[in-house]
């Protein structure tokens, strides 16, 4: 039998990862992934190594534009893990209430591109728009839509006023209506659950193999999260609960994502009762980092991100690794793609949410004539558009 | 099938009759909040040519250009828009808290990159014996302002100081230069590298 | 049991040195040739989780670290290789746990430690035409 070699990515460098998978194909059926990366490798561990201890900071909140508060969180946790130092409990209300505002918009915003993938660009539009107005929250709070620069070593940088808890509150409680709203058009739609139940499925042991983290390891019934599992910040002070399903299919990987955005609202709610009309530090100075390790963890919205770093008593750290949640959730394709149709490889990616939004040349090739045929992303979109087209005919 | 349709149904036409959620940006004003981290801006009165925003800067967006011309030393500070991240570092460490501030300034399209790179002049003083930079002239004023009395152990300042009490001259300041440096030198407003020859190293050990 | 004596227990001689510089992080140090033992005691007995290994370049050797969690404990326990100088290599966990391989290609492009029995070990985030002998992250 005939085995066509389908080069999917690599992609826009504007955007945050791009990414290249070849995939082997049966006919329509895949058999095999090979993921090849590094097309927008900037050398930040190695610039690191460079900048002084508050400048990395500032460094790391640029490996990705969505994540901008979680790296910070996990680096400034290593490095407080390196001194041994505790921070004002304020600060750890404000990293929280940030980190999970961060959360939510991600959330909304993967599934606005989830419904794009799938032909529903009814959701996509819906979903952005009740996401903009968590970003003007964000723009208000720390001064900027993304690349928050809240978040110092040994503390935040900016305080929340009693105005912004006002403002704040009034915008969840309306997110809240319209997040139940969009669950429930998820939950109930029949096209929806034809083309998302059952596809991309990721077992326990999967999940183990690769180390998986995040959504991607809570949809297959992997109770994990850091929030949980080692708290920082103020996760130990509040009530909430950790979301898991058992499919592990890209249906519960959605549902995970939504009912987590609940969560992120209880929280941030409760946040917002402890620090209203009270006022406090925010930060504990810290003139010297001594020499020694530190790891830092922190639950960022696809899963887990580890910092490592190492001090000699200078300025700048020695070493800093940086492990990103998609670094290992990324190659769990290799067993969720593996027999399933390429139009639904586009949603099956996406359901990871490596910001796979930014893909958009393809091209298919004959293995065995070379033969080029040029087919872009916005193909293959189009094709799993249409799957979802002739399903909501039938 | 049903339920969910009309549950979209309805949020369509409340969209339908609803005015269109997007600004009409270039033709519309956008207000941005207080606080907001726009490009940042020199102040005149307040900058005293210090550098410390060049020095913490982590993306160095501000470049300092230093001209040794004896006759007329000078410092450029110069922020560079394209490299700003603006991650107000620059305006949390000023040491007078006034000379850089970040403005609510978002967009900073430009056609030429000196429409937007903008700067700031200072004056330094140089070293009398070897040439080198003391500082920023309203750098070390600000300084002697900030000790008051005790700036007055500082030999070098003493016949500044004088000057600006109006009073006649307590001590009476040679300036004298040697081919190499010598204890008298002590009045002359040397770099932190030759006061210390001075001071610590003997005379008779010429550097 | 705590975790601490657990993995004193379970690991036996093989741990040369064990540390806890602070709460909830344990590492502990053995010898290379132990490695493939030790992780897969903590890997398949203990049920931890894969989180990532992280190579570093030392004066005077080279020094891999295995980061494992147990998400139980929230501890995060990593184990300590001290690699040879001029010909760094250490075993390849590949075998044991599938998704290190890409970390193991990364680390080899970066530094030049060898992974042993790693079958793909072929570049991964730098182009194939990257020049041999050059370590883009070891320090100069």
């Amino acid at each position: 039998m005939k085995k066509i070699i389908v080069p999917l990515g690599p992609d826009h460098p504007l955007f945050e990862e791009p990414e290249f998978f070849i995939l082997h194909c049966d006919g329509e059926n895949v058999v095999d992934v090979e993921w090849q990366a590094g097309y927008n490798h900037r050398g930040i561990e190695k610039i690191s190594e460079t900048k002084h201890w508050d400048q990395v900071t500032f460094l790391v909140e640029r490996i990705c534009g969505i994540c901008s508060n979680s790296h910070p969180v996990a680096y400034a946790n290593a490095v407080e893990n390196l001194l041994g130092i505790d921070i004002p409990e304020r600060a750890k209300y404000i990293r929280t209430i940030i980190s999970e505002m961060e959360r939510l918009h991600s959330h909304l915003l993967w599934a606005g591109l989830a419904g794009h993938f799938l032909g529903y660009n009814t959701v996509f539009m819906w979903v952005w728009k009740y996401r903009e107005p968590l970003l003007d929250m964000m723009e208000m709070l720390t001064g900027n839509r993304n690349n928050y620069s809240m978040i110092k070593i040994g503390g935040v940088r900016r305080d929340i006023n009693d105005e912004q808890i006002k403002a704040l509150r009034k915008t969840l409680d309306t997110l809240k209506t319209q997040n139940e709203m969009l669950t429930k058009v998820v939950l109930d739609d029949p096209v929806l659950q034809a083309r998302l139940v059952n596809v991309g499925v990721l077992t326990k042991k999967d999940i183990k193999d690769y180390g998986a983290v995040g959504p991607v390891a809570r949809a297959s019934g992997v109770d994990i999260d850091v929030r949980r599992d080692n708290p920082y910040a103020a996760y130990s002070f509040i009530d909430w609960k950790v979301i898991t399903r058992e499919n592990g299919d890209v249906f519960d990987k959605a549902v995970v994502r939504l009912l987590e955005c609940f969560e992120s609202i209880k929280i941030i709610q409760q946040c917002l009762d402890r620090i209203e009309n009270k006022k406090g530090e925010i930060l504990n100075e810290v003139k010297e980092i001594p020499p020694g390790e530190g790891i830092g963890r922190h639950e960022a919205l696809r899963g887990e991100v580890f910092h490592y770093v190492r001090s000699d008593g200078t300025s700048s750290p020695i070493r800093h690794k940086i492990r990103a949640p998609s670094y290992v959730n990324v190659p769990t394709f290799k067993k969720s793609c593996i027999g399933q149709t390429i139009s639904d490889v586009a949603i099956i990616l996406a359901g990871v949410d490596p910001c796979y939004c930014c893909t958009e040349r393809v091209s298919v090739y004959d293995a065995n004539t070379r033969k080029k045929k040029n087919v872009t992303w916005t193909e293959i979109v189009r094709k799993s558009q249409e799957k979802t087209k002739k399903l909501k005919k039938s | 099938m049903k339920k969910p349709k009309i549950r979209e149904l309805r949020e369509a036409v409340r969209s339908l009759f609803s005015k269109p959620y997007t600004t009409r940006f270039p033709m519309e004003e956008i207000i941005v909040p207080e606080g907001f981290r726009g490009k940042p801006q020199f102040y005149e009165e307040g900058c005293v040519g210090c550098t410390a925003c060049a020095q913490v800067c982590p993306s160095k967006a501000i470049e300092v250009e230093e001209n040794l011309d004896p006759a007329n030393p000078t410092r450029r500070l110069t922020h560079i828009p394209a490299y700003c991240i603006n991650c107000q570092e620059c305006e949390r460490n000023c040491i007078t808290g006034q000379g850089i501030k970040l403005t609510k300034q978002f967009d900073v399209s430009y056609f030429s990159e000196n429409e937007v790179n903008h700067s700031i002049e200072h004056q330094i003083i140089l070293c009398s014996h070897c040439g080198g930079i003391v500082g920023a002239k309203k750098h070390i004023l600000w300084v002697m302002k900030r000790l008051g009395s005790l700036s007055f152990s500082q030999a070098d300042y003493i016949e500044h100081i004088q000057k600006s009490l109006d009073i006649p001259a307590i001590i009476p300041v040679k300036h004298e230069k040697h081919e190499k440096i010598e204890r008298d030198e002590i009045f002359n407003i040397t770099c932190p590298k030759c006061r210390r020859a001075v001071y610590i190293e003997d005379e008779k050990i010429h550097f | 049991m705590k975790l601490n004596v657990l993995l004193k227990e379970n690991l036996g001689n093989m741990v040369k040195k064990f540390e806890e510089p602070a709460d909830k992080r344990i590492y502990i140090t053995i010898d290379r040739n132990n490695l493939l033992k030790c992780a897969e005691i903590i890997f398949k007995n203990l049920d931890a989780r894969y989180v990532i290994a992280s190579g570093i370049h030392n004066e005077n050797n080279f020094e891999m670290l295995y980061h494992f969690s147990f998400d139980k404990d929230g501890v995060i326990v990593s184990l300590r290789v001290y690699l040879d100088k001029e010909k760094p290599e250490v075993e390849s966990l590949v075998s044991l746990i599938p998704g290190i391989e890409y970390i193991e290609r990364e680390t080899w492009e970066f530094f030049g430690i060898k992974f042993l029995n790693n079958p793909n070990l072929k570049h991964f985030l730098l182009p194939e035409d990257w020049p041999e002998g050059d370590y883009p992250v070891r320090k100069k």
